[in-house]
């Protein structure tokens, strides 16, 4: 075996295909194009910041599935056939000798050629490390994950080249066997992405892309066993495809199927069959009886840590970092009391809202989160380079505000992970800042700055003033764009644009088409203010003036004498 | 050692071979017959690359059917269309046949065997660069690993060219012994120089089988030679149809080999090829 894998190994690497392999998993790293997989929806969230070692290694296994996989499937099956169309040319003398179409060879093919593709990717994966936004941000935590990692990555291509191997075998054509396979993997990818997680079928996809919503709080997965049981469930269903190709070999060739080849097939099968099974059987214990709505409405209770409701909304991180989701105003669970002897225990009530029906954006209803970590880390150490970068980015923001607010701790919560959850919320503790934003700092400034006035008892507009302020002393071009913005609101300008839109579809007749954008141009947290609203704006813009008049620490400080007076 | 006992093939409705019976000795053996006529099928037979529809065969006492793999550790195969690995080099083609044979420490014979066939200098180059007669000599060479008891070799000259051919010949002829090699083909000179022994195939059944000599001295006395002027040959040759065996260019005139007595022709001891000839068209 040791030999005849060598001997594939270098048939493999003589193939153009592995510099492909190369190229695109290095352009995959170094762009950190692969997507995290979130509880909540089943769509692709951001990608992912590939902060520690054992994130890293995490995003080759993950890389491997949703638009990744599309992309990685053609290179792998590529490399595959160009291994198996070989044979085709020396198939006599293949098949006369006594190993020539025995497991072991199918084995050793499908082990060089898996191993080769694994090797690339490790290496493309590691020349993301020479990215400087990469290594800077990049700690060691999470290392003993990475042969865990690996092993799956090898386990997940084996399949790919399993699969590659059947339809090879049974249509003899290198590019029907890369059009199947590549068409299956894309066929998985589009059922994944169709709609949210409303269905267990749904449920089941999703973990399975997700190899069990793997991430920095969970590096197991959420539920451990379901993780270790589906990477038994690929080595079955390799084994199911390996015994498959020899089976569809003989039966071409007129022969009898050979006991070693049917037993094979029978050990895969049962291995697949009842690692599927119970992954299936994982999730659903973790399905609780009753319906969100129901425990919103105090018709149930949140006895055990269920992960998902009836309906697939998300209730409980499980695992180191466990989060948990609760009506405002309702009980601790007893097995939530429990932790607090021993794990820090912290509750936010009005953190967003939960959705109470499925399917649909309404009817939301306020939750109270629960978060849970031990009493030393308050969050993975696999996250500590990008924390560190965040607290780096946001200390001018910091000192400005001491102004109204002294200190300000900043609270990491994960729901951002778990739930899809994106907001910054201010609360007696400080501010609760999604883990998800800490991988995309282009993202979180003005909500972060927004959040951070929460506290400064002035009006809204007040608080919009202090919010370019705290920006002006890290962002100065973004204010400037501001200003830019808010005079033209001052001005009307959005408001005449509306009115002459308003005229033009007056003046249409049916064979006109006319395009109107009135979107808000200025950030977010803003817009809500000032967009169409020329009075808002003019009185920004002179908080602003008198801020610069005055020196804008003295203004505000009056601002704020103001409100206690 | 090997036996084949109404053994039968069919292709859907093709019948390529019917209620072959044969028996092969030790030595090279020569499987002679026209295109078409069952060599490969029974040869990929032999190899357990083919299940018979019916009959039997065996080699050394096991069945063909049943004991694949103890029959695939003693074989040596060239097949007919012999390509290797492409990706590998000569060297490293024969390393992995070696493996696949279950060849232990396959490293000096696998020397040996280059040097034997005159590979040693090219043994680094891929195999895709490699000429015909190169690819031959590679493929009788992968046939030998492992010292095989039974050597099967499928139309080994075929698309050599002249000086290949006889080079290849050369090494078929040394390769007897205690061996049992069966040779395969439609050309008469390959059996002629190298087997002692020889059946001939024709429409999936075997119509001679025996010693090669035995065969010429089947048509002893009955073929003649007769000069026909070269103005006359197409009318002679219509006329004569299908007892001609041989026609031979001499100057202003042809010596035509006929089966059978001819007015104006001599007695001629037949050739091989006279006698293979005859043997397929009486």
């Amino acid at each position: 075996m040791g030999l005849l894998g060598w001997i594939e190994v270098k048939a493999v690497v003589k193939q153009p295909a592995w510099i492909l392999l190369a190229a695109f998993s290095a352009w995959v790293f170094w762009e950190r194009l692969i997507p995290a997989i979130r509880l909540e929806s089943p769509l692709v969230g951001p990608m992912l910041p590939l902060s520690s070692l054992g994130e890293w290694s995490r995003a080759m296994l993950l890389a491997l599935e949703t638009w990744g996989g599309v992309m990685f499937a053609p290179v792998i099956v590529l490399l595959a056939t160009g291994s198996f169309s070989s044979e085709l040319g020396h198939q006599e003398v293949l098949l006369s000798t006594q190993r020539g179409s025995s497991l072991q060879l199918a084995g050793a093919k499908l082990m060089a050629i898996t191993s080769i593709a694994t090797f690339l990717i490790v290496i493309g994966a590691g020349v993301a490390v020479l990215n400087f936004s990469i290594r800077g941000t990049m700690v060691p935590a999470g290392w003993q994950y990475i042969p865990l990692y690996l092993a799956f990555t090898w386990i997940r291509i084996t399949v790919w080249v399993a699969l590659t191997m059947f339809f090879f075998s049974l249509i003899r054509s290198r590019w029907g066997a890369t059009a199947i396979v590549v068409a299956l993997q894309l066929a998985a990818y589009m059922i994944a992405t169709q709609g949210r997680m409303s269905s267990f079928r749904e449920l089941l996809h999703i973990n399975l892309l997700s190899w069990n919503f793997v991430s920095p709080f969970a590096p197991l997965g959420i539920i451990p066993t379901a993780f270790f049981l589906q990477g038994l469930l690929m080595a079955g269903l390799v084994i199911v495809l390996l015994g498959a190709s020899l089976w569809v070999r003989w039966r071409l060739l007129g022969w009898q199927v050979s006991t070693s080849t049917k037993g094979a097939f029978v050990l895969g099968v049962l291995l697949a069959a009842g690692t599927g099974g119970a992954i299936i059987w994982e999730l659903q214990n973790q399905i609780a009886p009753f319906t969100v709505t129901e425990l919103w409405a105090e018709r149930a209770t949140l006895d055990r840590p269920y992960i998902w409701s009836k309906d697939f909304r998300h209730l409980v991180f499980p695992g180191e970092y466990i989060a948990v989701r609760l009506p405002v105003g309702a009980p601790l669970p007893a097995w939530v009391e429990k932790w607090t002897a021993t794990k820090d225990l912290h509750r936010y009530d009005n953190v967003g809202a939960m959705i109470l029906e499925k399917d649909a954006m309404e009817p939301l209803a306020p939750q109270s989160l629960i978060l849970i970590h031990s009493l030393e880390h308050p969050y993975p150490p696999e996250l500590e380079g990008m924390v560190r970068r965040f607290r780096h980015e946001i200390q001018t923001l910091l000192e400005r505000a001491q102004i109204w607010r002294e200190e300000v701790k900043i609270i990491f919560a994960w729901p951002g992970e778990a739930f899809f959850f994106r907001d910054i919320f201010s609360t007696t503790e400080g501010l609760l800042v999604p883990v998800s934003l800490l991988s995309e700092p282009d993202l979180w400034p003005w909500p972060f700055v927004w959040a951070l006035t929460a506290t400064s008892g002035l009006d809204e507009l007040a608080k919009c003033y202090l919010s370019m302020y705290l920006m002006a002393g890290r962002y100065i071009e973004e204010v400037t764009g501001v200003l830019a913005w808010l005079h033209e609101e001052a001005e009307g300008q959005p408001l005449r644009k509306l009115e002459q839109a308003r005229q033009a579809l007056e003046r249409i007749d049916e064979r006109e088409t006319i395009r109107i954008t009135m979107g808000c141009s200025g950030p977010a947290v803003l817009c809500r203010y000032v967009h169409m609203k020329p009075e808002a704006a003019r009185r920004i813009l002179d908080h602003w003036k008198q801020g610069e008049a005055m020196g804008h620490e003295n203004y505000i400080r009056s601002l704020l004498e103001g409100r206690r007076g | 050692m090997i036996q084949a006992e109404a053994l039968t093939k069919n292709y859907g409705s093709v019948q390529a071979l019917r209620g072959v019976h044969l028996a092969i000795e030790g030595g090279v053996f020569g499987l002679l017959g026209p295109n078409g006529a069952g060599k490969t099928t029974f040869i990929r037979i032999l190899a357990t690359l083919l299940p018979p529809t019916s009959g039997k065969a065996s080699v050394f006492g096991y069945d063909v059917v049943h004991d694949r793999i103890p029959i695939r550790k003693m074989l040596g195969y060239l097949p007919q269309e012999f390509g290797a690995y492409p990706k590998l080099t000569g060297r490293e083609y024969l390393a992995y046949i070696a493996a696949l044979k279950g060849v232990r420490r396959p490293e000096r014979e696998i020397e040996r065997l280059l040097s034997q066939f005159g590979l040693t200098q090219i043994a680094r180059r891929r195999v895709t660069s490699y000429s015909g007669g190169m690819l031959r000599r590679l493929g009788i060479a992968q046939a030998l690993l492992g010292s095989p008891k039974v050597l099967l070799v499928d139309e080994p000259t075929g698309g050599l060219d002249p000086e290949e051919r006889v080079r290849f010949r050369e090494f078929l002829m040394g390769l007897g012994g205690e061996r049992v090699v069966v040779l395969s083909t439609h050309l008469v000179e390959d059996v002629a120089m190298a087997c002692d022994r020889l059946a001939v195939l024709n429409q999936g059944e075997i119509v001679y089988q025996g010693r090669t000599r035995g065969l010429i001295e089947l048509f002893q006395g009955q073929v003649y030679e007769v000069e026909v002027p070269e103005e006359e040959v197409g009318e002679k040759l219509a006329a004569w149809g299908k007892r001609v065996l041989t026609t031979q260019r001499r100057d202003a005139s042809r010596a035509v080999r006929l089966l059978g007595e001819v007015e104006g022709g001599r007695p001629v001891t037949p050739s091989l090829e006279d006698a293979y000839l005859a043997l397929i068209r009486s």
